[in-house]
C-alpha cells in the first residue's frame, strides 16, 4: 500500500471500543460467554470489516473477555485486514466447511467450553449445522448488537451528512433528466451517474424510479417504460457513505400535475410536516404513526395508506438500508424513541395502478425534536 | 380504481413446467407443501417480485394445484402486476406474518400431521423455530433444494434474457474501460458503467459494478470508494447487466498507462486459465474437472496463492446480494456434480499480487448439447489505456 492511503477503519479504535463495551454488557445481562454474529451490519459495526463479499459464510465470535475472532474465507482475508482493527482472523478455503473453521477458531482462542450465544438471524441450515459441528447447544443471542446500533454516534451522524450529499446530487439528476419520450431507464442512468461521481459507495438498495401506472403499483422499478405527459414519477434514493444511507423520496409529473395528483401528494406532504412535528425523545412509535395518519384520514386518503410511516435507518448492506427490524413507526407500537435515533419517514400513497406519489425525509431524533438531514425542496416537481 | 396490468416475464407454459417439475420433486420426498421463502424461487416459480424483501414473504406451494402468495399488504400489488398466480394472503405492518402464515396453512388443512419443507437454507432459524412451535403435528423437514435443482438448467426463454444482460454488460464494460484513465476516479469509471448499461436497459441489479484500481484492486472483494488513478494502476472491472432478473457477468481489466513486466505475465497466465476452463466445459464433465483445468495452469506456474479460489460458478438470475448460484454449483476442487446442457457458469480468473494489483478475465458461458457457447461477448484481453 502507499502511504497515506488506506482503506482505514471507518471509525477511530476508541468508537468500536465503546460500542464493543456496551454489547458485552447485553451479553453478561443474558449469561452469554461468547457470542456468535453472522449479520453483515452487526460485524461491520463492531470492526469496521467492509466487503461485497459478504454473501460468503462470515461469522464473528465476540468473546466477554478476549478480542474478538473474525471467521471468513480465505480470499476475504486482504479486505478483512485492511478494513478492520481485529488482529485474530480465521480462514477457509472454498472446497473446506465453513462450520469446521468457526469450530477451529473457537477451540484455538479457548472458547470452545464457553457458554455460546448465537444470533438467530442466521438461516435454519446455517444454525443447525454449526450447532452439529460445535457439538453444542446455542442460545438465542439476537438483537443485542441491535440495541445498541439503533442509537447513532455524532460521527455516525457526520456519515449520513455525507451520503446526503450524493443523495442530493443524484436527485437532482434524476429531475433534470425528466422529459416526455425519455425513458424512465434513461433519468434512473442520470441519478446513478449523479450519486456516484459525487462519491457515493456501493448501493445499500439501488435507487428506485418508477413512472406512469407502475408509479401506482408500490416497489416496481424501472422497466423502460418511455414517459408521456401527465405520468407521475415516483423518485426513492438513497446514496451511501461508509455505508450508511441517506434516503429520500421526490415525486415528479411530466408536464403539468393533474388535480388528483396535486391532491394527494399536498396529503402526503402535510403528513410528512405532521410526522416530523411529532418526533422528539420520549413520544412512542404509535403516536408518531398517528400523526401521519390524521393528515391522512383527515385528507381523506385513509384506502390508500396502510403501511407503517417509517423505520430506523443505519449501516446497510444489500439488499436493504432499512433497520424497521430494530426499530419502526407504526401502529400499536409502544417503543419510545430515543436522542440519537435515525429514521426515514416516508408517508407514499398510491391511486393503483394509475399514480403513485410520496416525499421522505431521513432524520435524526434530538434532545429537543427532529433535524432533517437531507436538503432538498419538498416541491411536487412539474417537469418537461 | 384502474386495474393493474399485468406483466408476465415468460410464458404460461414456462411457468407450468416449473411447477410440474417442483410438485414432482415433492412428490417423491413424499411431502404435502412446501414453503418457499426465497426471493428469487418465488419469483422463478410464481412471477412475483420486489425488491422489498427485506420484509417477510412466503410462498406455500401444496402437492396439488396452484401455489398461494402471503405477502405484506404493501406488497401485495406487484402480484397483480408480475404473478400468475391468484391466491394472495396478506399481512398488515402490525401483525405477526409467521402467524398468517400458520393460518393460511390451516386454512388449507396443511396445519395438521403434514410432511411440509422448508427452504432451511434461507429461512431465518428463528422463523424455522416459531413455525416448528406452532406446527407441533407436523413433520418440518429441508426442502431447498427442490426449486435449485429444476432452476440450475435453464430453457431458451431464461437464456435469450441472459444474451439480453450481456449486450449491456457489454455496454457498461465499453463505457468503464474509456473511462479507466490516469486522474479519473474509481467513482468515475463505476458511474460511467451504470450510466451507460442503465440508460440501454438494464434494470435492479443483483449486484452493483466491482470496480477496483491500483493497490486497492489487489484486495479481494473492494469495490469502487473514491480513489483517484495513476499511472501503471490496474483497475478491475466485474459487471453485469439485468434483465428481467437475469444476469451475464463478464469482468475485464484495463491499465492506466504502461502495463508492467508482473502484469503482463499474470494476464498471460489469466487468459490461458480462462480457456482452459472454456475448452473443458461440456456435457459429461465433473465441475471439479473444470477447476482442474484451469487452477492446474496456475499451480504449474507457481501462481497458487495468487489465486487460491474456485474457479467459477453458476448463474441465471439474481436479487441482491448476489447474482451468483455458486451455493447450488461451484467450479471448484474434487465438485462431483456432472455438467449438462442448459447449465450457466461463470468463470471469472483473476491472479492478484495482493495489496499491489489484479489482472482478472471472465466469461459467462452455457453449457450446449455438444460443448459450450460463450454468451458474453467482448473482446478477451488486457486493456491497456492512456495514461
Amino acid at each position: 500500500m502507499q502511504a497515506g492511503e488506506s482503506f482505514g477503519m471507518a471509525f477511530p479504535k476508541d468508537e468500536y471500543a465503546q460500542r464493543l463495551a456496551a454489547v458485552r454488557k447485553g451479553m453478561a445481562a443474558r449469561g452469554i460467554d461468547v457470542l456468535l454474529l453472522f449479520a453483515p451490519t452487526n460485524i461491520f459495526y463492531l470492526t469496521g470489516y467492509n466487503t461485497v463479499g459478504y454473501t460468503n459464510y462470515q461469522c464473528l465470535a465476540v468473546p466477554a473477555d478476549k478480542d474478538p475472532v473474525l471467521i471468513v474465507r480465505l480470499l476475504e482475508r486482504p479486505v478483512a485486514q485492511a478494513t478492520t482493527w481485529l488482529t485474530s482472523i480465521v480462514t477457509y478455503e472454498d472446497h473446506e466447511d465453513p462450520a469446521g473453521a468457526v469450530r477451529r477458531g473457537l477451540n484455538d482462542a479457548g472458547l470452545a467450553k464457553r457458554r455460546l450465544a448465537a444470533e438467530q438471524a442466521s438461516t435454519a441450515q446455517e444454525h443447525g449445522h454449526l450447532v452439529e459441528v460445535l457439538g453444542t447447544a446455542l442460545a438465542d443471542g439476537s438483537g443485542l448488537v441491535e440495541a445498541v446500533r439503533v442509537i447513532k454516534s455524532p460521527r455516525e451522524i457526520e456519515f449520513f451528512r455525507s451520503a446526503a450529499r450524493c443523495t442530493e446530487a443524484g436527485m437532482q439528476g434524476a429531475l433534470d433528466a425528466i422529459a416526455p419520450g425519455k425513458t424512465e431507464n434513461e433519468v434512473a442512468a442520470e441519478c446513478y451517474r449523479a450519486m456516484i461521481a459525487a462519491g457515493s459507495e456501493f448501493f445499500s438498495s439501488q435507487p428506485i424510479l418508477t413512472a406512469g401506472a407502475k408509479s401506482g403499483i408500490a416497489h416496481t422499478t424501472s422497466h423502460r417504460y418511455t414517459l408521456r405527459k401527465g405520468d407521475a414519477f415516483l423518485i426513492e434514493i438513497g446514496a451511501v457513505w461508509n455505508r450508511y444511507t441517506a434516503a429520500l423520496m421526490r415525486t415528479a409529473t411530466v408536464g403539468p400535475a393533474s388535480p388528483a395528483v396535486r391532491k394527494m401528494y399536498d396529503a402526503c406532504r402535510e403528513a410528512l410536516e405532521a410526522t416530523i412535528a411529532a418526533v422528539r425523545p420520549g413520544v412512542r412509535s404509535q403516536d408518531v404513526q398517528a400523526a401521519c395518519q390524521a393528515v391522512i384520514d383527515r385528507r381523506g386518503f385513509e384506502p390508500n395508506f396502510r403501511k407503517r410511516v417509517g423505520y430506523s435507518i443505519g449501516v446497510g448492506f444489500a439488499p436493504g438500508w432499512g433497520e424497521g427490524h430494530i426499530m419502526d413507526l407504526k401502529a400499536h407500537d409502544t417503543r419510545e424513541l430515543r436522542a440519537g435515533m435515525v429514521f426515514h419517514v416516508v408517508p407514499a400513497m398510491r391511486q393503483n395502478g394509475e399514480y403513485g406519489v410520496g416525499v421522505s425525509e431521513t432524520i435524526a431524533v434530538t434532545d429537543k425534536g427532529a433535524e432533517v438531514l437531507v436538503s432538498f425542496p419538498r416541491d411536487l416537481f412539474e417537469r418537461g | 380504481m384502474a386495474d393493474i396490468p399485468q406483466h408476465l416475464v415468460f410464458s404460461k407454459q414456462e411457468y407450468g413446467r416449473r411447477l410440474d417439475a417442483v410438485q414432482a420433486g415433492m412428490a417423491s420426498r413424499g411431502l404435502d407443501a412446501l414453503l418457499l421463502f426465497s426471493p428469487e424461487h418465488i419469483f422463478y416459480l410464481t412471477g412475483y417480485q420486489t425488491f422489498g424483501y427485506f420484509t417477510y414473504l412466503a410462498t406455500v406451494v401444496p402437492a396439488k394445484g396452484e401455489p398461494v402468495l402471503i405477502l405484506r399488504y404493501l406488497e401485495s400489488f406487484l402480484a397483480k402486476h408480475y404473478a400468475w398466480v391468484r391466491d394472495v394472503e396478506i399481512w398488515d405492518d402490525h401483525e405477526d406474518p409467521v402467524d398468517v402464515t400458520v393460518r393460511v396453512l390451516r386454512e388449507r388443512e396443511l396445519a395438521g400431521r403434514r410432511r411440509i419443507g422448508t427452504e432451511d437454507r434461507v429461512l431465518a432459524y428463528d422463523v424455522r423455530r416459531k413455525l416448528a412451535q406452532a406446527l407441533p403435528e407436523a413433520a418440518l423437514e429441508d426442502g431447498t433444494a427442490l426449486l435449485e435443482q429444476v432452476r440450475i438448467r435453464k430453457s431458451a426463454e431464461e437464456i435469450a434474457y441472459m444474451r439480453k444482460a450481456s449486450e449491456y454488460s457489454t455496454l457498461g464494460m465499453a463505457a468503464g474501460i474509456r473511462e479507466s484513465t490516469a486522474g479519473r476516479t474509481e467513482n468515475d469509471v463505476a458511474a460511467a458503467v451504470f450510466n451507460a448499461m442503465t440508460r440501454a436497459g438494464s434494470e435492479y441489479s443483483p449486484h452493483d459494478p466491482i470496480i477496483t484500481s491500483g493497490w486497492r484492486a489487489g484486495i479481494p472483494h473492494s469495490t469502487y470508494e473514491r480513489r483517484r488513478l495513476e499511472p501503471n494502476d490496474t483497475v478491475l472491472l466485474e459487471i453485469t447487466g439485468t434483465h428481467h432478473r437475469y444476469v451475464a457477468p463478464l469482468m475485464r481489466t484495463a491499465v492506466v498507462g504502461a502495463a508492467t513486466p508482473k502484469v503482463r505475465e499474470m494476464a498471460k497466465l489469466v487468459l490461458a486459465g480462462l480457456q482452459a476452463a472454456i475448452e473443458t466445459i461440456r456435457p459429461g464433465v465433473t465441475a471439479g474437472e473444470v477447476d482442474d483445468a484451469c487452477r492446474g495452469i496456475m499451480e504449474r506456474a507457481g501462481y497458487y496463492e495468487n489465486f487460491r479460489k474456485r474457479t467459477g460458478y453458476s448463474v441465471g438470475f439474481g436479487f441482491p446480494p448476489s447474482w451468483n448460484e455458486g451455493h447450488i454449483i461451484s467450479l471448484q476442487k474434487g465438485e462431483r456434480t456432472v455438467l449438462a446442457p442448459g447449465m450457466v457458469y461463470h468463470v471469472p480468473v483473476a491472479l492478484r499480487e495482493y495489496g499491489v494489483s489484479t489482472v482478472g478475465l471472465s466469461e459467462t458461458i452455457l453449457v450446449t448439447e455438444r460443448g459450450r457457447e460463450v454468451l458474453t461477448t467482448y473482446p478477451r484481453e488486457l486493456f491497456i489505456g492512456g495514461a
